[in-house]
């Protein structure tokens, strides 16, 4: 016979304090029962480990051939961290002409350092943020809208989700959001970069917001 | 009565290394308090078990009634993995006219192991879906295809909830977003493919990404 726990089917009445012989909540589906304590994020974000990469200056999403100034979130080699993509937000500042048009994920292997001789000769990097603000740690990744890269590290990862209508400057519509969850579901090792395209230039530009989360790199696959 | 565990109710104050003696938190309702440490598909894809079905071809999308190609996850037969959508994405890429519709999911089950003409699935060049441990080798037992071609038109399963209304290159429209999540709750088992359809041939182009973890396939179906 296995080990019993001492449970308690539904809600219990008890006080800030006690500590012995408190049975776990069960459901009557046999469920245990827990409450969340926090956001989901808090955890991470109350260790330090929370970032968001995002650039002060809006700038124009460029065209896949473009090879200069794009958004680039790097987690350069030998960083020791895995980033954990949590979400992507894109805020729009000015209602200008735009082309029907998808903006896309590359990704590629871009080494430790910029340099001529790898997939990124220059990146101007803009330190992200630290999401419990004021604390000291700072990301080991690098994020850059001012940048040069090499069209041969990087191929088409997938599509964002987000995508742009024709856009006219006498255009009236409400407020809108451009936001993408991914929630740990796109994960960045040492050496890899991702960098957001578009099929078409926009003329309209953009604040670009990826949160992410550092965590200590395990290794490749289980 | 089972054994006891010594917790605490509330907030009780613990360093980082303390390993003895700590109490498992309480809420004063009897609930064990919990809260996460990662994003909620961090644990699948750090090992390697995420991946995303993409293509960087944008297509249209066909109405069911035709044989293909039609754009095709497919977890082939003895494959030994139980896929689990948990996301989808559409980026559309162009202003082309298009009328109302509503895009579909369609199932074709059994799917068999290999294409072939002698299977349900007749033909489908494979674009091994990514995993999203980027650079990871880890390769995935489920194939990708947007030349799928079916013996028989693939069967309705749902709408996917999302639907177009007439539009002309003349419209304006802000920025869009077509996620929708699933989260576990689409499962496509060995021997299945899933396909996406419109009821009205699409005239816009779309970059498709179907967000799934690869699991063990449990030796039995349900519960």
């Amino acid at each position: 016979m296995g080990l019993k726990v001492d449970t308690f089917v539904g809600p219990s009445n008890l006080t800030d304090g006690a500590h012995e012989d408190i049975p776990l909540r069960m459901g009557r589906d046999g469920s245990l029962v827990v409450s969340q304590n926090h956001g989901k994020f808090y955890q991470a974000a109350k260790r330090g480990n929370m970032y968001v990469a995002t650039n002060p200056t809006a700038i124009t999403m460029k065209a896949v051939a473009t090879l200069t100034n794009v958004p680039i979130l790097w987690n350069p080699m030998g960083s020791g961290v895995c980033l954990e993509v949590i979400r992507l937000e894109m805020t729009q500042t000015a209602v200008t002409p735009a082309t029907p048009s998808a903006f896309l994920w590359y990704s590629g292997y871009a080494g430790a350092e910029a340099g001529t001789a790898g997939a990124l000769p220059a990146f101007t990097n803009i330190a992200p943020i630290n999401m419990l603000w004021g604390s000291g740690k700072v990301s080991q990744a690098r994020y850059s809208v001012a940048n040069t890269r090499i069209a041969a590290f990087f191929g088409y990862l997938m599509g964002t989700g987000i995508s742009q209508d024709t856009w006219l400057g006498a255009a009236t519509y409400p407020p809108f959001s451009i936001r993408v969850d991914y929630d740990g579901l796109l994960i960045v090792p040492p050496g890899q970069a991702i960098v957001m395209l578009g099929t078409v230039a926009s003329v309209t530009t953009f604040h670009v917001n990826i949160f992410y989360v550092e965590n200590p790199f395990p290794g490749m696959g289980a | 009565m089972g054994f006891k565990l010594d917790g605490f109710v509330g907030i009780n104050p613990l360093v980082d290394g303390g390993r003895e003696d700590n109490l498992l938190r309480f809420g004063r309702d009897g609930s064990l308090i919990v809260h996460e440490s990662h994003g909620k598909f961090y644990e699948a894809c750090v090992r390697g078990q995420g991946f995303v079905a993409t293509s960087g071809t944008p297509l249209q999308f066909l109405v069911a009634a035709l044989a293909g190609p039609h754009q095709c996850l497919w977890n082939p037969s003895g494959s030994g993995v139980m896929v689990e959508i948990v996301k989808v994405q559409l980026t559309k890429t162009i202003d082309t006219p298009d009328a109302p519709s509503a895009f579909q999911w369609r199932i074709t089950q059994p799917a068999g192991a290999e294409p072939g003409t002698a299977g349900p699935i007749t033909a489908g060049t494979n674009i091994p879906p990514v995993n999203l441990l980027l650079g990871s080798g880890r390769v995935s037992k489920a194939r990708y295809s947007q030349d799928t071609a079916y013996a028989a038109a693939p069967t309705y399963l749902m709408g996917m909830g999302i639907s177009q209304d007439t539009w002309t290159a003349a419209s304006t429209y802000p920025p869009m977003t077509y996620n929708i999540d699933y989260d576990g709750m689409f499962l496509v088992p060995p021997n299945s493919a899933v396909s996406i359809t419109a009821t009205v041939l699409t005239g816009g182009l779309y970059f498709l990404n179907i967000f799934f973890i690869e699991s063990a396939y449990p030796s039995t179906m349900g519960a």
